[in-house]
């Protein structure tokens, strides 16, 4: 990642790149569709979401009880608990597991948290050959990218992109035909699978009180990844967890239906804590900054997020620059609320511009998190995260602004002022306004000729 | 019945067609207004910016003014949702908190509080025009009432109110990102004019002063349609009342 970053600049770049807005407009258009159409069917969408929102809520605050509670019932089962305070713990013992056991090959399933800690670089630096096994993950791999959405890690590409890629990498025959490329990929992976000695994967949810994990997804490469390889590493964040399957079950019929508009994912697997005999499996509970944002007051709220994406399908500033521009694992209005936490500073710094504060994000979350909310307050925290110099000019122009619209006196005086030199030194404004990028592409406002309070005053008198 | 008229800085400064058009449509509801002229911003850019210190003596300034007790009434969601959702967020003092409790409820959208008080039904006007309605999101998001835009301009005979696709979509103002990402706000109100203009309408109505300097600013910057139709950019309760629309219409 850059020192720093323009986001100007990068949205301008973004905004030039003709094919990934297309790939942008088409898959989200498609997912918001579908993902309405999914919660009308359901019919209850608000109170389902006040309902989810009050379990998750209740479970990020009982935090600490249930993470007890769960290592206590998983490590009762003999699946061994391992604690990572920050990602490069997680990676530590991740590539600690990797040496005691003698991997050569791992396959990884798509998870958020292994995105977080970079559990590719992790094992690569073990001397293991890391395999991701989720289409899009193997795609974004394939092309030395990062995944630009949480769910849908190749939503930036066309079908046509992919398939020039997989030609180019893994001698696949051309074809930009979805169900081609799946076909292709997925007959790719078999023998991977069968000579995996590891196998990554995240999870959903944890069930403290049973010690059960639960993981959803489409493709299959997950179930296969932890039954097939005699080794299971499961990267879990210590935030994702419910205390009772019950409470599970209401995660389970919101999720699917606001990542992808399904009513349930192709394969759910409720994971005992007992591994399989013959495998051994270790669970990494991953904090990474997630106590930072537990300790951050109204921010805790961000800790109930079930990482379905609605947020980002729905955001209109998503849509225009695509998951790249943020810079980081969680892009879309979650990612920039959680930035000033658990972003590198130079990210957070900066991320929190990519909002114009609409609320879609809000409206559609299923597990009620304010995010609109969230990312003013995440700006004011990322004002510290900013150079001096700068903060300084823009606290400046904003005192000035307050000033002059704080009394009467100045207030009529600042419009007056507006007026003389939109009619004097009209070059002059002109270029002001440039600055501020309201000139050329958009025309930025006339002072009026009279206020509204004068034309009140005018027509009904003082009052 | 009166009530206190809270009135944007934007609809003050740049279009005040949109106050007129407010009082007007509260008057044909029957219902008087009082303004006060101490009144000014509601410290919402320094808010949105990231810099809640430099809102809050605003923010005093707008509690003071609005503390008599009685309804306020603004023609914008953004300023009725800084007041009653993100004041509650700053760091007031508690004589100012108390404030701001005696306020929230009593502070309302323009169509929110005609709803509210069931006085839609007694509006009547006239408009032989084709109109969408183009949501303001602190309008559609913040606000109680999310039917009353269409109950409202449903009084409008001759009135065609057509949907596009768009519609609840953000125009891109936001405020400050406005000016910080001009390239990304200008496309995103390129992509809502190209959906509304899409079923030509003559009119785009919208809720909100700044989304209407941003639709307004991106349809002048790019000049009239291929085919030279451009739709005009208005308040609300212009197309109800007719004000600012330059004939064509007839409130009665």
């Amino acid at each position: 990642m850059p020192p720093d970053f323009d986001v100007r600049s990068l949205t301008v770049e973004k905004l030039a790149d003709e094919q990934l807005q297309k790939a942008l407009q088409g898959a989200l258009g498609t997912v918001r569709r579908k993902s309405s159409e999914a919660m009308d069917r359901l019919g209850q969408g608000e109170a389902m979401r006040d309902l989810a929102g009050k379990i998750r809520y209740e479970n990020v605050n009982e935090m600490r009880t249930n993470l007890e509670l769960f290592a206590q019932r998983v490590e009762a089962r003999g699946t061994t608990v391992l604690w990572a305070p920050s990602a490069g713990d997680a990676r530590t013992l991740l590539a600690g597991i990797a040496r005691e056991h003698g991997v050569v090959k791992a396959v990884l399933s798509k998870s958020m948290v292994g995105e977080e800690i970079e559990a590719e670089q992790a094992l690569r630096g073990a001397g293991v050959s890391p395999i991701q096994t989720d289409l899009g993950e193997r795609v974004v791999q394939l092309a030395h990218e990062r995944p630009s959405h949480i769910t849908a890690p190749c939503l930036h590409m066309s079908a046509a992109q992919v398939g020039r890629l997989l030609s180019r990498t893994t001698g696949m025959e051309y074809t930009d035909s979805p169900s081609g490329i799946c076909r292709y990929l997925a007959e790719s992976m078999r023998p991977v699978f069968l000579s995996a000695h590891m196998g990554v994967s995240g999870a959903n949810l944890g069930v403290a009180d049973s010690g059960k994990l639960l993981m959803v997804e489409n493709e299959g490469n997950v179930r296969l990844g932890y039954t097939l390889p005699k080794l299971h590493v499961v990267l879990v964040g210590i935030e994702r967890l419910v205390h009772t399957f019950a409470e599970a079950a209401v995660m389970l019929s919101l999720l699917p239906r606001m990542a992808t508009g399904q009513p349930a994912s192709s394969y759910v697997s409720l994971l005992s804590p007992a591994p399989p005999p013959g495998q051994t499996r270790y669970l990494v509970l991953v904090d990474n900054g997630r106590s930072k944002v537990f300790n951050a007051g109204p921010h805790r709220d961000l800790l109930k997020c079930i990482r379905c994406g609605a947020c980002m399908n729905v955001c209109p500033v998503y849509e225009k620059v695509g998951g790249h521009a943020y810079r980081w694992t969680y892009p879309g209005p979650i990612g920039i609320a959680l930035a000033p936490f658990m972003a590198p500073p130079s990210v957070g710094a900066r991320v929190v511009d990519l909002c114009s504060l609409c609320g879609a994000c809000t409206e559609a979350c299923p597990v009620r998190i304010p995010l609109d909310r969230l990312i003013v307050q995440a700006r004011a925290a990322a004002v510290a995260l900013r150079p001096a110099a700068e903060v300084a000019r823009e606290r400046k122009a904003l005192k000035w602004y307050s000033r002059a619209m704080k009394g009467r006196l100045s207030y009529r005086f600042s419009h007056w002022c507006h007026r003389l030199l939109k009619r004097k030194f009209p070059d002059r404004l002109e270029g002001w306004g440039r600055d501020m990028g309201w000139a050329g592409a958009r025309t930025a406002p006339s002072p009026a000729a009279t206020l509204f309070r004068k034309l009140l005053r005018k027509s009904h008198g003082r009052r | 019945m009166k009530v206190t008229l809270f009135i944007p800085c934007l609809v003050d400064r740049f279009l005040p067609d949109i106050g007129v058009a407010s009082v007007r449509l509260l008057e044909m509801a029957g219902v008087k207004v009082r303004f006060d002229g101490r009144q000014t911003c509601c410290g919402q850019p320094a808010y949105n910016a990231g810099h809640p210190d430099l809102a809050e003596s605003m923010a005093r300034k707008v509690l003071k003014v609005l503390s008599q007790p009685g309804i306020v009434v603004a023609p914008s969601g953004s300023c009725v949702a800084m007041v009653r959702d993100f004041y509650g967020t700053m760091d007031l003092s508690a004589a100012d908190l108390k404030r701001w409790r005696g306020l929230k409820d009593r502070v309302f959208e323009l169509s929110e509080f005609l709803h509210r008080e069931g006085l839609i039904a007694a509006i009547d006007a006239k408009l032989q025009a084709r109109a969408v309605v183009h949501h303001s999101c602190h309008h559609l998001r913040h606000s109680v009432a999310n039917g009353a835009l269409n109950e409202l301009l449903g009084r409008v005979e001759g009135l065609e109110v057509v949907e596009h696709e768009q519609a609840a979509r953000c125009c891109g103002f936001g405020g400050v990102f406005s000016a910080k990402l001009p390239e990304l706000s200008i496309a995103m109100a390129r992509d809502r004019l190209d959906s509304a203009a899409s079923v030509r309408p003559d009119y785009i109505a919208l809720a909100d002063a700044g989304c209407i300097l941003q639709l307004r600013g991106v349809a002048a910057g790019a000049g009239a349609g291929a085919d030279g139709h451009s739709p005009r950019i208005v308040h609300y309760a212009q197309l109800v009342t007719g004000v600012g629309l330059d004939g064509g219409a007839h409130a009665s």
